[in-house]
């Protein structure tokens, strides 16, 4: 077998990784306990990897967070002196099977859902959302506050309980049947989550109802999940990683199984080289902004791991799925049908899970080959929400993954592989 | 063939091959056009070919 049918086997056996994958939501853990590696004294961000000094603020302010949640100092000034005296260890979260959404501040003691990929075994920690108040607030834009702080440990130690009684009872929740019929119903679960949720709260509402608890919990629990936006965004990520952590160590395969960035770096990992990063200046999204008040002075480039869900032909790779969505950044229909017919140029295979009806039931694209993207110059493109310098949301939009990412990776497999 | 044939025959009828604004262009001024997508064939440099020829 020469070294192209050596690739062509091996991207054949890591897209099936994602095609073929049985994502369940098991169970809600501390990260402690369910994220690998995550070690006392650890704080997991978004991106590529990134020294505290080169972090943007929202970062920094994190790992600030982190410290002060975890105890592990009283005030700003000793965590920033403790970080900086190297008491602490930074990673990135996608060095570990969990995703940093946003800004992805992930410590020991925080709640995660995980999500256990039946056909692999690999499993996949992710953040909840921290309901309608503190959406975003101490995972994705790395805030802190006696408030977010007291409602990370209400999550945890009252809200949780309940609902993760309901998971074991119930035996799981199959997440691949509410994203296949969500991606018929406008949803392409990155940006939009409308229908996800809905078929997610079908569910699971009957079965906390049914629960033998206090009715006040229950519906504790029941408006928390019901009354936060994209609640089942965490969900998607969660089957993507579990589902690309079984691709990841595919020898010779050259399928993105990572893009991400920190603000200041973006970067990708490929399959056939498990634990490298292939970094470049992170991009700028383009799109719509909240308010007329927000110009792209405000904006922080690319920040997130959430692009998960495109490694795994979801979000950007998906638009035809969600006319809405780019039709919210002044895209038509038609727009919306050719940015996911471009990215079948780049893609490994189609995903005969997701038959869209506005591709007249043609299946989405999936498995990104750095090498079509070479030798088209088609950039994988990526939906998101942009990020203020100072915190907080201010638009929705996309963005392409550099050039200078894959011709890294195109040069370290070579390192590799070329006989 | 009537003065209406005539006037119609005269209107251009364009197929515009690439560059999507040109098709916007013409088509708000209420000439037909036919878009075909079409990109130059994408170059990068020798290194990076070479690496594709030898994988892809």
């Amino acid at each position: 077998m020469d070294i192209k049918e050596k690739i062509a086997l091996a991207n054949q056996q890591a897209v099936s990784c994602i095609v073929d994958s049985d994502p369940v939501w098991i169970d809600i853990q501390p990260a402690g306990e369910c994220v690998e590696g995550l070690e006392d004294h650890m704080i997991l961000h978004s991106g590529p990897p990134i020294d505290y000094d080169d972090m943007v603020m929202l970062h920094q302010r994190g790992m600030v967070s982190a410290m002060l949640f975890e105890g592990w100092a009283k005030d700003e000034k000793e965590a920033i002196a403790r970080i900086k005296a190297g008491e602490v260890k930074i990673d990135s979260a996608l060095n570990h099977n969990t995703v940093g959404a946003g800004t992805g501040i992930i410590t020991k003691s925080v709640a995660m859902n995980v999500v256990e990929d039946k056909k692999s075994g690999k499993r996949a920690a992710t953040f909840p959302a921290e309901g309608i108040k503190f959406q975003g607030g101490f995972c994705g834009w790395g805030l802190y506050s006696p408030e977010i702080a007291d409602n990370l440990r209400y999550m945890r130690e009252e809200l949780f309980p309940i609902i993760r009684d309901m998971l074991q009872k119930r035996g799981g929740l199959s997440i691949k049947p509410i994203l296949a019929e969500s991606m018929q119903m406008g949803d392409e679960n990155h940006t939009r989550q409308t229908a996800s949720d809905l078929l997610f709260d079908k569910q699971i509402l009957p079965d906390l109802f049914a629960m033998d608890r206090p009715k006040e919990e229950i519906m504790k629990a029941v408006q928390y999940i019901v009354e936060t936006p994209r609640f089942f965004h965490c969900y998607g990520q969660g089957a993507s990683r579990a589902a690309l952590a079984a691709a990841e160590g595919t020898e010779y395969s050259t399928m993105v199984t990572a893009v991400c960035g920190n603000g200041v770096e973006f970067g990708i990992k490929i399959a056939g080289l498990p634990g490298q990063w292939f970094c470049a200046p992170a991009p700028m999204m383009t799109g719509r902004y909240t308010s007329s008040k927000f110009t792209i002075d405000d904006q922080l480039p690319w920040c997130g791991d959430s692009c998960v869900v495109e490694c795994a032909g979801m979000g950007g790779i998906a638009a035809a799925a969600s006319p809405i969505v780019c039709n919210l950044r002044g895209m038509s229909s038609a727009e919306a049908i050719a940015q996911t017919r471009e990215m079948e140029h780049i893609c490994i295979t189609k995903n005969h899970n997701f038959p869209i009806p506005a591709l007249d039931f043609d299946f989405l694209p999936v498995g990104i080959d750095i090498r079509l993207v070479l030798k088209t110059g088609i950039l994988p493109a990526i939906h998101g929400g942009m990020f203020h310098k100072d915190g907080g949301l201010i638009g929705a939009g996309m963005a392409r993954v550099p050039m200078e990412c894959f011709q890294k990776a195109m040069k370290a497999f070579a390192l590799k592989y070329r006989s | 063939m009537d003065n209406q044939n005539c006037q119609e025959n005269k209107k251009p009828r364009v197929i515009n091959i690439g560059i999507q604004n040109f098709y916007n262009a013409l088509e708000s001024q209420d000439v037909k056009c036919t878009q075909i997508q079409w990109v130059p064939p994408f170059k990068q440099d020798e290194e990076i070919e070479e690496l594709l020829d030898m994988f892809l």
